[in-house]
């Protein structure tokens, strides 16, 4: 046997390539080469576009409707009552992006979970790489941590993009707390968009029909990123009229709440519809990130964080347990890999 | 050892002798299987299979759709776990040191398709990565000389016929320069040409490096062209297991492979 582990020491030194990047590597360049991936990519960058042209419509449109407001009551002689111009917060302009991230992100991600099983499984290559002395869980990190690259890859491009657009056409200047915050967004959009790519991955190794795993992957989309939003949105009052409810009857902060609270139940029940979704959570997070709620703009991190830490928490717990589940998944030999 | 065990007459020196001889021959025995069983809830796929393939062997491995052929390899190369059993590759355990077991083979599943968007020489440029190879281009070259299948490496693998993609398959399982090799129905789907050139392949790797081959079939004209000993597996039970030659020379009456097959199949139903 000593025959043996010398000619095998000869070719194989202990300093071997390490498994984990060499997964990730050849991840990184299958996608990037693959059709669908590049489809998608492009037409995020198409929807961020569109996106950030209409916010800019619109905004030049509550600039011209200030104009007409401000001349009309300069010819009525009631200079006083006018009120301050609309102000531009370039990350407002991003909640288009956002959402089209909450869907197209998650299709990312279920795509991509997809395929990095789904090839492997089809093609018999999962087999080739489990016969080669790697770990297991090798295999998953090395998946992680090639469609982390690629997911960061397609979130750089998107703001990079972002900020060309507004700093470059609109002639904005982003602040660098702006910049840490564009940049915290990228984060929770992976955290995000990195939840749907762990649970593809599972429900792909674990049912032995692709198309089923596939049918049954854009069922929990479906349920998570439209359905279960849809009813907390629908279930939220405020959100009936445009411009909330409550301020269109000039109904003050303090009054809202006193109803509100007439409504415990019904309140409870909407709110934890809304936090079964990560969806929900990940516009939440963005959201204040960004501005976009009226109450975070302008508002320091630390604020922001001490508001809405349990969405940063549920995020996280939503990625991690997936990211556990499908560790041991992979790790199950008694899986049978005929079915590979 | 240079006696002639049928001279001796003592009882205790003759007994040494032939425990030494079958440590030697446990020695040679790259493959050493005993007892395995493999049940997935109330179908028995594997039935307390004991095998031994002894080094340099092209052993054909025997058996209809469904006898369990394909979970004999995926335990052996440590893709699945035994219910109850062991396995020893190269003497070491396919449980307990199942990495040391990976490093010593080189495995080719039936109909493998790569990474059809990568090119070949992305494709074996992996797998010799996974292998643990330190200069992969200087392997990579030297295998497909080996193969004589050089000008193909910048080709992407989804343009390759099935042929092509088998000569790959080769490649990246003998890149490391295992000590036996697990094909699995490696003829499946190739035509005349593409069975004639892999069986060179098959035959030159025994010779000219020396390497164990365990080939799972069901064409039986490819065992009588290439293998030296043959398995029969049956319901997950190994049924019969000698050298070609005995085989042939012990089924004299039957003409074909074929008949000596469905011989020793009905004589196991029996």
């Amino acid at each position: 046997m000593n025959e043996i582990a010398n000619a095998v020491n000869r070719n194989i030194k202990n300093n071997s390539p390490n498994p984990v990047l060499t997964i990730a590597k050849k991840e990184y360049t299958d996608a990037v080469k693959n059709k669908l991936f590049i489809t998608l990519l492009i037409f995020l960058l198409v929807l961020t576009l569109v996106s950030i042209v209409v916010s800019s419509f619109g905004f030049q449109g509550k600039i011209a409707d200030y104009q007409n407001s401000l001349k009309i009551l300069k010819d009525l002689g009631k200079i006083t009552d006018v009120k301050t111009p609309p102000q531009f917060y370039p990350l407002q302009m991003l909640k288009g992006v956002v959402n089209y991230l909450e869907i197209i992100g998650a299709i990312l991600g279920i795509v991509l979970g997809y395929l990095s099983i789904a090839k492997e499984k089809g093609k018999r290559t999962l087999q080739l790489i489990l016969s080669r002395p790697v770990k297991r869980s090798d295999i998953i990190s090395g998946k992680i941590l090639g469609n982390t690259l690629l997911i960061f890859s397609v979130l750089g491009i998107t703001m990079l993009f972002i900020y060309l657009i507004i700093t470059g056409i609109g002639g904005a200047l982003l602040t660098s707390t702006e910049i840490i915050k564009l940049l915290l967004t990228i984060i929770f959009s992976y955290i995000y968009i990195m939840f749907f790519f762990c649970l593809s991955s599972i429900l792909t190794l674990k049912i032995s029909s692709l198309t089923q795993a596939l049918v049954i992957c854009f069922t929990i989309w479906l349920v998570f990123v439209l359905i279960i939003p849809q009813i907390g949105d629908t279930m939220d009052p405020d959100n009936q009229i445009p411009g909330g409810f409550f301020q269109s009857m000039n109904i003050s902060k303090p009054q809202e709440k006193e109803i509100m609270a007439k409504f415990h139940t019904y309140e409870t029940t909407r709110n934890a519809v809304e936090e079964s979704s990560i969806t929900k959570h990940y516009e939440r997070m963005s959201f204040a990130l960004l501005g976009i709620k009226d109450n975070y703009n302008g508002k320091n991190l630390g604020y922001i964080f001490k508001d809405r830490w349990r969405d940063s928490v549920w995020l996280l717990s939503f990625l991690i347990i997936t990211i556990i589940i499908e560790y041991s998944v992979l790790s199950n030999k008694n899986k049978n890999f005929k079915e590979f | 050892m240079n006696k002639n065990i049928n001279s001796i007459t003592n009882l205790k020196e003759r007994s040494q002798i032939l425990n030494l001889q079958d440590k030697k021959k446990l020695e040679e025995a790259v493959i050493d299987v005993n007892g395995l069983t493999k049940r997935y809830k109330d179908f028995v796929a594997l039935d307390n299979l004991n095998l031994q393939v002894n080094k340099g062997e092209i052993f054909g491995f025997l058996g209809h759709n469904g006898a369990g052929k394909t979970t004999t390899v995926n335990i052996l190369t440590t893709l699945l776990s035994p219910t109850e059993g062991s396995a020893r590759i190269c003497g070491f355990d396919i449980g307990g040191n199942s990495i040391d077991v990976r490093k010593r083979i080189g495995y080719l599943p039936e109909n493998v398709k790569f990474y059809e968007n990568l090119t070949a020489y992305e494709n074996l440029s992996f797998f010799a990565k996974l292998s643990g190879i330190q200069n992969p281009k200087v392997k990579i070259f030297e295998v497909l000389d080996y193969l004589e299948f050089r000008g193909f490496e910048n080709k992407k693998m989804g343009e390759f016929s099935k042929g092509m993609k088998q000569r790959i398959g080769i490649a990246q399982a003998i890149m490391h320069e295992p000590e036996i090799l697990f094909l699995d129905e490696p003829t499946s789907g190739l035509d005349p040409s593409g069975v004639k050139k892999l069986r060179e392949v098959i035959l030159n790797l025994n010779r000219e490096k020396h390497i164990t081959i365990f080939m799972n079939t069901h064409l039986l004209s490819e065992v009588a062209r290439t293998c030296s000993t043959i398995g029969i597996l049956s319901h997950g039970s190994l049924i019969y297991k000698d050298s070609l030659e005995n085989t042939l020379n012990k089924f004299k009456d039957e003409t074909t492979l074929e008949d000596i097959f469905l011989n020793i199949g009905n004589r196991s139903k029996k």
